[in-house]
């Protein structure tokens, strides 16, 4: 029995302009129009970068206007809207069991750009759709520039929608700007993705943006480095916005004039930004092939009329307001969203024809696994980052771990199932060997599993990891990578391409990051940094020291200095206890990691010294008057986001990334201290003293606690949860056997 | 006064029309510069905005399109927009080519919900009433046939024959014109093939002030002129006109068609309305058995509005008379209108059955008796059920929240047919929110609440509405509207500029006007919300004798379709749950959540309809669910 919707979109919900607001748009009308619709995402060829679901899209999932599908759903749409023709180019990698009354391609763009180059292949368009929702396709242009790029003879089983799949603004939500005179020096403005072709040639930017600071004032949302490349200098009267998917109604409503020219190697099919900018009701100036489509809603000219033309609207107001009421009429009449649900009824079959969706549950998502895979022998950091983002999965998904770290039983107490996978080292392997035995592992465990997603979290990549996930180029295959690098981890940035998205999880002490990977951040999506808690999930004060059997009235200073297999701490640790412990009202809680060795010998150096394992550690952490720390990722993140003071030693073994750099930001921007094991020993007393001092940490605590920080996992879990129901068609699956 | 504008197009700039220099029809300052529309173009535009026909899926055939109003049809209507001509290759867009003298039999009858032409049967060449009442026929039933056509004093004159241009030019007005028509003689020339009005004012149409807004000058508002529009709605199958054919006069009078039977509605109830509205939604859809009311509701006059006989019985407790002489002669009342009406059935709304109304059914046996019974009755009102004994015919009026009934109607549904909830305007009737918001005053953008509390007898509730307005109010740029029955006196508005009170009936048809509503779940009310699909905050009247609105109102808030807040909640929780009405993803929410409800079991249809078909029907069979 398969499940009806009246309307299932086909789209690659990452687009970051145009294509997904109008998408929007769609979707919530049709859900104001008592519609029950359906959101199936395309991975599509043409972002290559991992770009997230646009907010948009994702917040219309959230609010339950539309429903999730994964591709292995059994369903009938009385209408299939495929949106944008480039994301069913290349056959979908996986069949579907979808059928459809209606099936239509929303071409969003002219087949050819401004040089005259193909921008897709109709013909494979046409087949590949039809092949997958096995029924006729209609082509639906979004506007008359579309319609006239196409041939005049269809591919077979091609028919063109007689009228435009028009672009609609829901108009409450563009306000119409208020009323106001244009007087020198005027707003001229403009907002596009940043991208240098939606920007004039150098040759006529200056015509169409005036360097002139006192008669013109230019402000452009979606622009910053790149048009400095483009252009050298910026004038001192531009201001760049940058790129924001919200309040660009409060950006348009600050302008006078609304000025859009751009490279001629671009081929705009609509310009939806042109439609926002109608809709706020601002007298526009476009190049005059945008006639077309735009009528006498605005004014059109070269750049070199562009003076001529503001002047003629300053020096007669009534022409003005006339003109941007038009241009706000022209949206109302033509594209305003409540014409939507009429288009959908007229195309769709009529509702006597076919059966109408009933009401009812929508079926629940099929189960689906994802497989995180982490280095890591002594450390915990990668699986507990894994594990951050496993428990912020929605419930149709299944995290199984496969880790090399020790610490596996964290995964394993929070009721996962888990996979050990030794490193080659305490098996003192030959790595050759070992690689070929961990492909061959890995192998087996992804057929056996069939994951939608492959997350990875180490810095280093092992040959036998790429080798298994080479076998299986349909799952989507997720790279977490931390930033601070040393130089010598370099070797591993060269993977990045093994993998459909690298995420790289923010640092606070970003800019202490000069090391490989800083430049390539803008291949990767960035998130903020990860917690395992969020600091507000912890314990209160009372109960943790109740759990803790900790009395009130003594300060209580946490000891969290590793595991100390790469990096002796011994000798400062004992230092910095004694002095801890030389105060008569302190206690020392020393906090062992579950991977510790019994051999590591922590002596217990009197009453107030306890030892204790605990893990998460930081659920506890509420308890703490203070703590002295290693660097790690993890731990640094914790102590600076839960407004601990801290002094941080960190460890500083060559193998570790830079923790030195995190510990020397915290104390350069008050919100910690640094203490280097091998420079500062004779400094343990008056470390030990600022860190007790109350004056001292209030101001640690009032710092860590003025930053705005939400947590990445979240960002992670919801980018995992967004993928693992993707259909692909970022690759040829035809030119499988010969790649 | 601000400055006219285009009401098509939003320009200001005007200038003169365009035509041969020696043309009788150039004026000046009337073409508007932006989208080149004339008065007439304006004033249709007008007429449809104001009417709602801008959206839905229309059918539409333009002749001789101008571009003013064909873009915009092409936008809003797709492919159902049918713009022709005979010489499709002198527009800048896709028309098609369409002659008038010999392709309207392709065309399929009754298949436009609107035909639009101006300035065109002047120009056709051929005979131009044969050509009208082609159009005509293309009208649906109840669809509009819209056009204008050039005057000149003189009388009706046509030359089919080759005139030279300049010839046409003085005889006619223009060069390529075939014939002119004339003020004086339109009745018996285009009027003898149309059902032409008699005379001519555009201020029926659309306010004069608006007129003057949109640049329709006076010269044009009265008598049959250039760009009078006429809008000519078809009738009926059977009433509508056929083709032209010669005039033979019956050789007799045709015999008197016999009297209809009537339908006579009787209703209680003081200050409220809900009785009278479901009643009175049943019978404006009865199509061929005429209507009578007999009501004891202040609201009388609602009935006379819409059109029909109402006759007011006070209830004895407002005369003081004695209850069983009240009854007596409520009896004979219903008896008299009975007669008078000639009705043959009588219609009941009202829980408890008046001792008057079984008598009055007893003493006109042949009269058929149904009771429209709405369920949710409170437990206390068990005892009324034994007065379904004089009703052979009980209809239950769905409620959407009927599964939460626990009243006393349930056990006695064997015997009750159920039909679909009942309102008196459907959801698809209501007015478009610009339109709505323009005829109540209200601006555009901003957002707009109904507070609709205090028209109640519960005195809890009216405090409490006066409560919300004041809270509301102090929230900036929030406007209110308040509906005031016609019953209520005037009073000073609490804001200036926020607070409207507006006397509205029905108000539903403005629904579209508010974003969000505070209301009762009176079953009119809730019924209205859950098809309309406004974002509602319920406040149930939850006095004893109500029927359980708190039930309705839970049912929908279990299902994300409408908030509840009740009295005795406390200060915050009417904080918040005005906080949560006020957001509009949550509004959207609710919308969607309503149109779930009421889009379920294959849309949403009127148990008025059901009703007024078993009616005019039979009882029998179909019809009851």
């Amino acid at each position: 029995m398969s499940t009806a919707l009246d309307v299932l979109f086909v789209a690659d919900v990452r687009f970051e302009g145009g294509t997904s607001t109008a998408l929007a748009v769609e979707i919530r009308t049709a859900a104001r129009a008592g519609l029950r619709t359906g959101l199936l995402a395309i991975k599509g060829p043409l972002l290559g970068l991992p770009f997230p679901m646009h907010p948009d899209l994702r917040r219309l999932i959230d609010e339950g206007l539309i429903e999730r599908i994964d591709p292995d759903m059994r369903l009938h749409a009385r209408l299939v809207l495929i949106h944008h023709p480039t994301i069913i180019e290349n056959r979908p990698t996986r069949p579907l069991s979808i059928t459809a009354d209606r099936l239509l391609v929303v071409l969003h763009h002219p087949m050819y750009d401004g040089y005259g180059r193909r921008q897709y292949d109709l013909d494979r368009v046409v087949a590949h759709a039809c092949d997958a929702f096995g029924s006729d396709v209609f082509l639906a242009p979004v506007s008359t520039v579309v319609r006239d790029s196409l041939p005049r003879r269809l591919p077979p089983y091609a028919h063109m929608l007689e009228e435009d799949w028009g672009n609609l603004i829901d108009l409450d939500d563009w306000a119409a700007k208020p009323a106001r005179q244009p007087a020198y020096p005027v707003v001229i403005g403009r907002h596009s993705r940043p991208d240098p072709l939606k920007w004039p040639t150098a040759e006529e930017v200056l015509l169409a943006y005036p360097a002139d600071g006192a008669r013109f004032r230019v402000r452009a949302l979606g622009a910053d480095a790149f048009l400095a490349e483009k252009y050298g200098t910026i004038p001192p009267n531009w201001e760049l916005v940058p790129f924001t998917w919200d309040d660009v109604p409060a950006f348009l409503g600050t302008l006078d004039f609304y000025v859009y020219f751009h490279d001629p190697a671009w081929s705009e099919a609509f310009g939806r930004t042109i439609l926002e900018a109608l809709a706020t009701g601002l007298v526009v100036i476009l190049p005059p092939h945008f006639a077309l489509l735009f009528g006498r809603a605005a004014v059109y000219g070269e750049p070199a009329d562009v003076e001529r033309l503001i002047d003629g609207f300053v020096s007669d107001p009534e022409r003005y307001r006339s003109q941007s009421e038009q241009a706000r009429r022209f949206v109302e009449n033509n594209h305003d969203a409540a014409i939507y649900a009429d288009r959908l009824a007229r195309i769709m079959a009529a509702p006597d024809e076919a059966v109408a969706p009933q009401g009812g549950l929508f079926p629940a998502l099929p189960q689906r696994n994802v497989l995180f895979a982490s280095s890591n022998g002594i450390g915990v950091g990668h699986l507990a980052q894994q594990l951050a983002i496993a428990q912020r999965l929605p419930p149709g998904l299944t995290p199984v771990f496969a880790t090399m770290s020790y610490s596996m039983k964290a995964a394993v107490q929070q009721g996962y199932q888990a996979h050990f996978l030794p490193h080659h080292r305490i098996l003192d392997a030959d790595p050759e060997d070992w690689n070929t035995c961990l492909a061959e592992e890995l192998f087996e465990l992804i057929a056996h599993l069939r994951p939608a997603v492959f997350a990875y979290d180490a810095t280093a990549v092992f040959e036998g990891v790429t080798r298994a996930l080479g076998a299986f180029p349909d799952i989507f295959k997720i790279w977490v990578r931390r930033p601070l690098w040393r130089e010598c981890h370099r070797v591993f940035l060269d993977f990045s391409d093994r993998f459909d998205a690298v995420i790289e999880p923010g640092e606070l002490a970003e800019t202490f990051d000069h090391g490989p990977t800083a430049a390539c951040r803008k291949e990767t999506f960035l998130v903020p940094p990860v917690l395992h808690l969020d600091p507000a999930e912890r314990m209160a004060r009372e109960s943790a020291r109740a759990a803790l059997d900790l009395p009130e009235g003594m300060t209580v200073v946490a000891f969290q200095l590793g595991s100390g297999a790469n990096f002796d701490m011994r000798e400062v640790r004992g230092a910095l206890l004694a002095e801890v412990l030389r105060r008569p009202d302190t206690i020392a809680l020393e906090i062992r990691s579950p991977i510790t060795p019994e051999a590591a010998g922590l002596e217990r150096l009197g009453e107030r010294h306890r030892v204790v394992e605990l893990f998460p550690s930081f659920r506890f952490s509420n308890a703490f008057d203070a703590a002295i720390t290693a660097a790690g990722y993890n731990t640094f993140h914790e102590q600076v986001l839960g407004a601990i003071p801290t002094l941080f030693v960190p460890n500083e073994a060559d193998e570790m990334d830079l923790q030195a750099s995190r510990a020397r930001w915290a104390e350069l921007t008050g919100r910690g201290w640094l203490m280097r094991r091998d420079y500062d020993l004779g400094f343990v007393a008056a470390h030990v003293e600022r860190l007790l001092d109350p004056v001292e940490r209030e101001s640690v605590v009032r710092r860590c606690r003025s930053i705005a920080w939400t947590n990445g996992a979240r960002d992670i879990a919801r980018y995992v949860e967004d993928h693992a129901r993707i259909v692909r068609t970022d690759w040829d699956i035809t030119k499988l056997g010969s790649l | 006064m601000a400055r006219p504008t285009c009401n098509i197009c939003g320009s200001s700039v005007f200038g003169d029309t365009y035509g041969e220099k020696d043309s009788a029809f150039l004026r000046q300052n009337v073409r508007c510069e932006g989208c080149g529309s004339l008065e007439r173009h304006r004033l249709i535009f007008e007429v449809l905005r104001l009417r709602g026909l801008l959206s839905g899926n229309r059918r539409i055939l333009h002749l001789a399109p101008e571009e003013c109003l064909a873009t915009l049809f092409r936008s809003r209507f797709g492919s159902r927009y049918l713009g022709a001509d005979i010489d499709p290759g002198q527009f800048p867009f896709a028309v098609a080519r369409l002659d008038l003298c010999r392709d309207l039999p392709t065309l399929a009858p009754a298949s436009f919900d609107i035909v639009l032409h101006n300035h065109v049967l002047e120009h056709v060449a051929c005979d131009y009433r044969a050509v009208a009442a082609g159009l005509h026929r293309l009208v649906k039933p109840g669809g509009l046939h819209i056009f204008s056509i050039p005057f000149l004093e003189g009388g009706f004159r046509e030359a089919l024959d080759e005139h030279i241009g300049t010839e046409r030019t003085a005889r006619f007005g223009q060069s390529d014109h075939m014939r002119i028509f004339s003020p004086g003689d339109l009745a018996a020339t285009l009027g003898s093939v149309l059902p032409l009005p008699a005379d001519y004012d555009a201020t029926r149409l659309v306010p004069a002030e608006r007129l003057l807004a949109i640049n329709v000058p006076e010269a044009a508002w009265r008598g049959f002129n250039n760009n009078a529009v006429f809008l000519i709605e078809r009738q009926e199958d059977g009433r509508a006109l056929e083709a032209p054919t010669p005039a033979v006069q019956p050789a007799s009078p045709a015999p008197r068609p016999p009297r209809p039977d009537g339908v006579l509605f009787v209703s209680a109830n003081g200050i409220g309305q809900g009785h009278l509205t479901r009643q009175l939604a049943v019978a404006r859809r009865l199509k061929h058995r005429p209507s009578a009311f007999l009501t004891m509701s202040y609201s009388a006059a609602i009935v006379r509005d819409l059109g029909f006989p109402v006759h007011f019985v006070p209830h004895h407790g407002l005369t003081g008379e004695e209850p069983a002489a009240w009854n007596d002669r409520l009896a004979a009342e219903i008896g008299l209108l009975l007669e008078a009406y000639h009705a043959t059935t009588l219609v009941y709304d009202v829980n408890f059955v008046f001792d008057g109304v079984i008598k009055a059914l007893g003493e006109h046996s042949g009269v058929q008796a149904v009771w429209i019974r709405r369920g949710m009755w409170p437990a206390h009102h068990a005892g009324y059920i034994g007065a379904g004994a004089h009703f052979p015919i009980v209809i239950e009026p769905g409620d959407y929240a009927g599964e939460c009934d626990g009243g006393p109607t349930v056990a006695d549904r064997a015997k009750t047919r159920l039909v679909p909830p009942m309102l008196l305007i459907d959801p698809s009737e209501r007015t478009e929110r610009a339109a709505a918001r323009q005829a109540l005053g209200l601006p555009q953008e901003a957002t707009v609440i109904l507070l609709d509390l205090s028209r109640s007898a519960n005195p809890d509730l009216m405090r409490f509405h006066a409560r919300l307005l004041d809270d509301l109010l102090a929230r900036p740029d929030l406007h209110v509207v308040e509906l005031q029955s016609p019953l209520t006196g005037s009073a000073a508005p609490r804001h200036p500029a926020r607070h409207h009170r507006v006397t509205l009936h029905p108000a539903y048809a403005a629904s579209l006007a508010w974003d969000a509503a505070i209301v009762r779940a009176s079953y009119n009310t809730f019924h209205e919300t859950i098809a309309g699909g406004i974002p509602t905050l319920f406040v149930p009247d939850e006095s004893p004798d109500m029927d359980r609105q708190v039930d309705r109102a839970r049912w929908a808030q279990a299902r994300g379709a409408a908030l509840l807040h009740r009295v005795e909640d406390g200060e915050t929780q009417r904080a918040a749950a005005l906080d949560r009405l006020l957001r509009p993803d949550i509004r959207a929410g609710l919308t969607a959540a309503c149109a779930a409800i009421a889009g379920a079991d294959g849309g949403w249809r009127n148990g008025a309809e059901t009703l007024a078909r078993m009616l005019e029907g039979s009882f029998d069979e179909g019809g009851a669910e």
